[in-house]
């Protein structure tokens, strides 16, 4: 009876933002041969996901409190408008005939690849299955989960609207009972308020279940990831192995198991800002652009770093328009750095950092955590035995953009660990991985394209014929 | 088909990769047994145990209690020095020393292994000790750190802070041999890595003091099996065949996988036995922290509803964030104080009237409770209802 009264609460508020959100992609990608479900999908949610709590701000600044209908009628208005614009898209045969048009691609596959297929779908809905259950059943446990998000996500939950949270000397100040105080006051709302949202429809603040959004969203990178690759060529056995592959990383699981920390909201939003950046530069589909600067707007809205990743994309952007223009900017970039290394002041806030011309030597715990302990399986030993065996791909034009986004990344990377104020939290080891885990969905598929071979003729077949499976 | 061609033809695919795969492992695990065996590929000298009762405190003060020796404080000039004599033995035939010590908290003091030879017995050597989270690491030793000779006694140096006592249960100087290195190995590969507060940053912590993490010995084992496959594959002039590649490389990654998903299904099983089936409350009730749970709800249910303003004091920072989760959604600031403020330079004046303080194991204000007063260090003083007081170090005051 419990479970079903929590299904009731807990299906409509992830099915309604992520139908919704999956409706928008669709219209969004006026192709003419019909709509890319399985991208929709997987974009839907994150997309859908913050719609609705771009909901909950509008009708908190206009002073009404949330309940239920209040949040459900207009998602479920946005969702009606989205299913009327893209109701050829809709119809029954169209959706499926591309169903058992998919099913029918399997099916048909030769015996090992169908079985890798199957395999390696299998251990991703194990692998999944598990993490939902310890979702659903621990309280939160990871430090800073009760430490600065699920505090503002408990009281917007009792008062059903954003009380301001505030600085120290504006609490102890201002008296106010409505004017709260955290470790981070300052830090988004983005992921609280999905926390406060699902609570809402679930009736109760139930400190496990109100994470349900953190299994979604790592099911929504699968699906997005999948999408993705195939759209990029890939066979389906390819792009289910390489699915598994990223869904099978430890540290990826640990930020769903332990859910509660944005950090993982910040991996999926990069990650598919990264591709979907890519696949325009490939493409020149407006689709993909709007997705990719939508996705780094909200990886914008979800924590500081969000901001530093988004920049990280402007240089491959540049590369895609005028690659001569991209790589003078990126050698600018650099020049740029090592100026400030040898000429700058000793220290500059920037961004909630501050960039120190001093060099902190964290080598040693960040090599611990990539090559020693098992956080990220052989991922980082593959990447880095690609990136030498297969440098010459690295630079062909249809993955430059990407190389482009790695090397930002990798540079803002180095920055924050060897030059910042955060080199104390990679050496304490609090932040390594943590950062590390922003940029691993996008790796991964960096990772991918590195391995295809390059065939122009077979790729561009291949394109085609996967297109209508993403 | 002519014999040359039945020659070249390469065997079954996958039975190359996984030959080449376990191959590689078998040379791995060969040569990492070998590194740790001391020699001894039979068996070694026995195992050297000095449990807690052969242990004597030198300096600092403490008790033995039960099987263990409890550490309670430092002596003044902040160290604590547990002696004990053994039966003299070959440092090279003992490698490596592992003390069985309980943490004492959150706040964890240096300790260092102390010890003396027979040939130098003026001189004292010393080799740092590493916590891990639930332990110290087996402290490997060789002959560079004077490791050598023969050792007549051992000791465990404490120094800095000790917030809570130290338990020490043994020292043990275990047997090396290759059968010992491999169960080793063995133990340090299949050890489970339950979640913990720490898991998002670092859940595989205790992986760097191995021999040989699973997952480097898997790196090593897949380079080896591709190099391997390559060489073999150019000598026979057979064609390289990528699923070779792929398979010596993906069956290194499910090593790792199944190794994590057995992690998985034994945290799921033991958070479902803690945690299915309750409430957020039942489930708090059930965790480890449940006795500040149950203080903090204690709080919360002598409070007016919510929001209430708690200025919330502790000198424990990390007990002071948790326990002000709990008091949510109160307006709870437990984040006035940094980890090294532990006195409130707020003006008395600067409280609002209505405002609550809770004082909870604080030293920084104290509280009058015969003039209900809330008394600074330097005698300022600020007027307040007693709303809830507890003997052990609890005082839930508002503010008149």
């Amino acid at each position: 009876m419990t479970l079903l009264r929590d299904l009731a609460g807990l299906v409509p508020g992830i099915a309604l933002p992520w139908i919704a959100g999956t409706l928008f992609v669709v219209a969004l990608d006026r192709r003419a041969d019909g709509p890319r479900w399985l991208h929709g999908a997987g974009y839907g949610y994150v997309l859908g996901a913050f719609a609705a709590t771009a909901l909950m701000r509008a009708l908190s600044a206009v002073g009404v409190h949330w309940n239920v209908p209040v949040l459900a009628l207009p998602t479920l208005a946005l969702a009606a408008l989205l299913a009327w614009s893209t109701r050829r898209s809709l119809q029954p045969g169209s959706v499926r005939a591309r169903c058992s048009s998919a099913v029918r691609g399997i099916a048909t596959l030769p015996a090992w690849p169908r079985g890798v297929f199957l395999a390696c779908l299998a251990l991703v809905a194990i692998r999944i299955a598990g993490l939902a259950l310890e979702v659903a059943w621990r309280p939160l446990l990871a430090w800073d989960s009760w430490t600065q998000w699920a505090t503002k996500a408990r009281v917007w939950f009792e008062f059903r609207w954003m009380a301001p949270f505030v600085s120290q000397q504006e609490w102890l100040a201002s008296g106010d009972p409505m004017r709260f105080v955290d470790m981070h006051s300052y830090y988004p709302a983005t992921v609280p308020l999905l926390q406060t949202w699902t609570g809402i429809f679930l009736g109760r603040w139930d400190e496990s279940l109100m994470n349900a959004p953190w299994v979604v969203v790592v099911v929504a990178l699968g699906i997005a990831f999948y999408a993705q690759l195939r759209r990029a060529g890939e066979s389906a056995p390819r792009a289910m192995l390489g699915t598994y592959l990223l869904l099978s990383l430890p540290l990826l699981d640990i930020h769903v198991a332990l859910a509660g920390t944005a950090d993982i909201f910040i991996a999926v939003t990069y990650g598919l800002a990264a591709i979907s950046l890519w696949h325009w530069a490939r493409t020149r589909d407006r689709s993909d652009l709007a997705l990719a600067v939508a996705m780094a707007l909200i990886a914008m809205t979800i924590k500081v770093e969000g901001l530093l990743w988004a920049l990280t994309l402007v240089p491959p952007a540049i590369v895609a328009v005028n690659r001569r223009l991209g790589l003078a900017l990126v050698a600018a970039l650099v020049a740029a750095a090592l100026l400030f290394l040898a000429l700058g002041p000793e220290e500059l806030p920037l961004f909630g950092y501050v960039l120190r011309t001093r060099f902190t030597n964290v080598t040693l715990p960040l090599a611990q955590h990539l090559f020693v302990m098992d956080n990220w399986h052989l991922l980082w030993y593959a990447a880095a035995a690609l990136i030498v065996l297969r440098y010459r791909r690295a630079l062909a034009p249809d993955v430059l953009p990407m190389t482009v986004t790695m090397l930002a990344a990798c540079g803002l990377v180095l920055v924050v660990f060897y030059f910042s104020s955060a080199a104390g939290g990679v050496d304490d080891e609090s932040l390594v991985n943590r950062m590390l885990l922003q940029v691993v969905p996008a790796l991964a598929f960096y990772v991918a394209l590195l391995l295809r071979p390059i065939d122009a003729a077979r790729r561009s077949s291949q394109l085609q014929a996967n297109a209508a499976d993403a | 088909m002519s014999p040359a061609s039945a020659v070249a033809r390469p065997p079954l695919w996958w039975l190359t990769a996984a030959s080449f795969l376990v191959a590689a492992y078998a040379v791995v695990l060969v040569v990492l047994v070998a590194l740790h065996a001391g020699g001894n590929w039979i068996g070694g000298p026995a195992s050297i145990t000095v449990p807690a009762a052969g242990f004597e405190l030198v300096r600092g003060k403490g008790h033995r209690t039960g099987g263990t020796f409890v550490v309670e404080a430092l002596d003044p000039a902040g160290t604590a020095i547990l002696s004990a004599r053994v039966a003299p033995f070959a440092a090279d035939q003992y490698p490596r020393v592992d003390w069985k010590l309980a943490p004492p908290g959150p706040t964890r003091p240096t300790l260092a292994l102390l010890w003396r030879t027979r040939e130098r017995p003026d001189r004292t050597f010393v080799k740092p000790l590493q916590w891990q989270e639930t332990r110290v690491a087996p402290l490997e030793l060789a002959e560079s750190d004077g490791w050598s000779g023969t050792v007549i006694g051992v000791a465990l140096a404490v120094r800095g802070e000790l917030a809570q006592p130290l338990v020490l249960e043994a020292v043990v100087i275990p047997e090396i041999s290759a059968a010992s290195a491999a169960a080793g190995v063995g133990r340090q590969w299949t050890a489970r890595h339950p979640f913990k507060l720490t898991s998002i940053t670092f859940p595989f912590d205790d992986e760097r003091y191995e021999d040989l993490s699973l997952l480097t010995a898997t790196a090593l084992a897949v380079g080896l099996g591709l190099a391997g496959y390559v060489m073999l594959a150019r000598r026979r002039r057979w064609p390289l065949d990528a699923r070779v590649l792929w398979a010596v490389f993906l069956g290194g990654w499910l090593v790792l996988d199944a190794r994590w998903q057995i992690n998985l299904w034994r945290q799921h099983r033991e958070t479902a036995q803690q945690f299915a089936g309750k409430t957020t409350e039942e489930k708090h009730l059930a965790a480890v922290d449940h006795e500040m749970f149950t203080l903090m709800r204690e709080l919360r249910d002598a409070l007016p509803p919510a929001p209430v303003r708690i200025l919330f004091l502790s000198d424990n920072l990390p007990l002071r964030e948790r326990a002000a989760f709990f008091l949510y959604p109160h307006n709870v600031n437990a984040f006035y104080l940094s980890q090294f403020r532990r006195t409130l330079d707020l003006d008395p004046d600067h409280l609002h009237a209505g405002d609550h303080v809770l004082l909870f194991l604080f030293s920084g204000t104290t509280y009058d409770r015969s003039a209900k007063m809330l008394v600074w260090p330097d005698g300022r003083r600020r007027a307040v209802d007693e709303v809830l007081w507890k003997a052990d170090g609890v005082a839930l005051l508002r503010v008149t």
